[in-house]
């Protein structure tokens, strides 16, 4: 499926998730991403952070209603409690496969969504430096204890010299960026044309009708 | 091909003039070389005729620089790159994309290029400079010279008229450096012009058409007597007369040591010492694993195997304590700055000396002048020119007096005489103290009496070379 399409399907059904007070369409909802991580083999690592991750926002909100909360506040718990391991677990289909798909996310952003290039190439520069910036707050630190100066988590030194390390990369970027021919506005070819299947849109609609109809009766 | 004028060109910040009347004609399909000491405004000049200054430079250009009659930096990015393609000195600079291929096809795409003609002009240009295997390759684990070579690719695939480019071969080995020479030769060739802006003169010799001389901002063709100076360079290896190592006294020993890059072994268990007291220098080619060597010695890259410094495991030592002992001069002098201006730093550099006393504000001044820096004590050290910033990273670090220094291509970008005003400076501070250093370096013709020992590194080995003592 096109990633922007599930993205999207995603955003929808999360979207009417925060009007919906039922803890069953919750649950229904992790079970449903359950089964579809267990097609997609993430790694036990991936299961760890995705049971982890929304324990303490949801455990807060649970204690939170629970006992301070009025009205139909012991219900509200339980749904605030699965509707964050929902949100979580849902966004989780799109997130934990971006690595693999992120060209071809970008790519749909700019061909298909019609976002500025200039933002989607922006963005492809930003995620290309990521892994770099670990090491260079490391490299950082040792430049610095080389000429006796050992900065700490808390000195402000420490960020100046990160701070610069990013304007530089971003004009190092913009730089590059035109000249390599890169034009504001400017048409463009593709080598890839992403076409959106429109098994794609039918599989989006028909999973969107189905959660409608999941919603008919009154669940708990 | 389109009429390129540059005529009159006077370029300053805030009043400070970097370019003064510069007036430049490139016959139209020729090869021309552009010379001038570290800082006299090379690389400004090629990025003014780039259209990339003064849009991301602000400072004042006056003077003709029009390309048909329209102004340089006017034209849209990729109508102008048709026409004038441009290489940055910092090879690392110039990348958006994760890969070769991707960065090509990224080049290509915003040229408006035909889809069907693209994967076969990215493989062609990728293959022309060698770096075929290496095309879907992460760039960020590349070497400095293997980016290079990407980045030539991606002006080759780019066919402008023009070719602008700024120290192309400062991180190349010898011989890839002649190979893409000829390349450049064979592209202009086919009626494109070329203008180089070069510190290593060798291997122009016979494909030269024009000089440019640059010195303190104004320009002018080289007459015959500089031409004949300046194309007398030799092409030849220099050979570094070094002994093999006799001493027994070590300060570094490696132990079975392995280095890897990804996939890519780039040391394989290698048992060898450093001595103390000695200069060391290490050659080989271009992505061998220089760099990474050093970076596993001050601990900044993982290796398998032991590290010692004077006997003492080097993993098992504090960062904190082992890199006072043996630090890095790094290939990109901005990452060694701590501080804005240029006093700043020394200050900082002498307070936090491990022999504060040597450094005295008399010393200091005298090395400054000798390094041709005195005057500079109120600029930023992030504006200073790419030579000047070398030197001053240099002289910083002579000032930790750390017992080890590791030179990480200190002469890269320096006009010749720089070279031997640093390497005479270098060597007095080091000797002074006895501190051991090991240089890695390119640039070769003013060390060949230079060095104690000489290490290559090929093929995943280091192997000292030299003759018997």
């Amino acid at each position: 499926m096109n990633p922007l399409i599930k993205f999207g399907t995603i955003m929808i059904i999360a979207l009417e998730l925060t009007f919906i007070k039922s803890v069953t369409i919750n649950l229904i909802l992790v079970c449903i991403s359950a089964l579809l991580y267990l097609v997609l083999k993430i790694n036990w690592r991936q299961w760890l952070w995705l049971v982890l991750l929304p324990i303490l926002p949801g455990l807060g909100s649970w204690f939170s209603l629970m006992y301070f909360g009025t009205g139909d506040h012991v219900h509200m718990a339980w749904v605030m409690l699965t509707r964050v391991f929902a949100y979580l677990w849902l966004g989780g289909l799109f997130t934990l496969k971006l690595t693999d798909e992120r060209t071809l996310f970008l790519e749909t952003l700019a061909q298909r969504a019609h976002l500025s290039t200039t933002f989607v190439y922006a963005l492809v520069g930003v995620l290309n430096f990521i892994p770099a910036v670990n090491q260079q707050i490391k490299t950082i630190r040792i430049a610095a204890q080389m000429r006796g100066n050992t900065l700490h988590i808390w000195h402000p030194q420490l960020y100046f010299k990160a701070i610069l390390s990013a304007i530089r990369w971003s004009q190092n970027l913009a730089e590059g960026m035109v000249s390599h021919g890169f034009t504001e506005g400017a048409r463009r070819t593709h080598l890839t044309v992403v076409h959106i299947k429109k098994h794609d849109w039918i599989i989006a609609t028909i999973i969107l009708v189905a959660f409608q109809i999941l919603l008919l009766p009154h669940w708990y | 091909m389109a009429n390129f004028k540059i005529d009159q060109v006077t370029f300053a910040y805030n009043d400070h003039p970097i370019l003064k009347n510069v007036t430049l004609q490139l016959k139209p399909g020729s090869f021309n070389l552009l010379v001038g000491p570290s800082g006299s405004g090379k690389s400004t000049l090629l990025k003014l005729l780039s259209g990339l200054y003064p849009t991301f430079s602000g400072g004042q250009l006056s003077g003709t620089l029009t390309l048909d009659g329209y102004s340089v930096d006017d034209i849209v990015p990729f109508q102008r790159v048709t026409h004038i393609g441009y290489l940055f000195q910092n090879p690392s600079r110039q990348f958006v994309m994760e890969t070769p291929f991707e960065e090509l096809q990224f080049t290509l795409e915003n040229l408006q290029i035909d889809a069907n003609e693209i994967p076969n002009r990215i493989e062609k240009a990728i293959t022309q400079v060698g770096m075929q295997d290496f095309m879907f390759h992460d760039l960020m684990t590349l070497s400095g010279g293997e980016k290079q070579k990407i980045a030539l690719a991606a002006v080759l695939a780019a066919d402008s008229d023009y070719l602008l480019l700024d120290e192309p071969f400062a991180n190349v080995d010898l011989a890839a450096r002649l190979d893409l020479i000829q390349l450049i030769k064979k592209y202009q060739l086919k009626g494109k012009t070329v203008l180089i802006a070069d510190h290593d003169w060798s291997g122009y010799a016979d494909i030269i058409d024009d000089i440019f001389i640059l010195s303190v901002g104004e320009l002018h063709q080289a007459n015959a007597t500089e031409r004949t100076h300046i194309l007398s360079q030799s092409t030849i290896t220099p050979k570094v007369v070094t002994s093999l190592p006799m001493q027994t006294e070590s300060i570094i020993d490696l132990s079975s040591v392995q280095i890897k890059n990804g996939e890519r072994l780039l040391l394989d268990s290698a048992t060898l010492s450093f001595f103390k007291g000695k200069k060391t220098l290490i050659t080989g080619p271009n992505g061998v694993g220089k760099s990474t060597l050093f970076n596993a010695l001050v601990k900044l890259y993982p290796y398998s195997g032991k590290i010692f410094f004077q006997s003492q495991d080097i993993a098992k030592r504090k960062n904190k304590y082992h890199v006072r002992d043996v630090a890095l001069v790094f290939q990109n002098a901005e990452q060694q700055f701590l501080a804005m201006t240029v006093e700043e730093e020394l200050k900082q550099a002498q307070k936090t000396s491990l022999q504060p006393k040597l450094w005295s504000n008399e010393q200091l001044s005298s090395l400054l002048k000798r390094l041709d820096l005195a005057g500079l004590e109120n600029h930023i050290v992030y504006q200073l020119s790419g030579g000047q910033q070398k030197k001053l990273q240099v002289l910083l670090m002579l000032m930790t007096n750390s017992p080890v220094l590791l030179f990480d291509e200190p002469l890269a970008g320096l006009d010749s005489l720089s070279q031997q005003n640093l390497l005479a400076v270098i060597d007095e501070v080091t000797r002074q103290q006895n501190q051991t250093i090991i240089v890695i370096s390119h640039q070769l013709h003013v060390v060949t009496h230079w060095f104690d020992y000489h290490l290559s590194f090929d093929h995943q080995q280091l192997i000292y070379r030299g003759t018997k003592s």
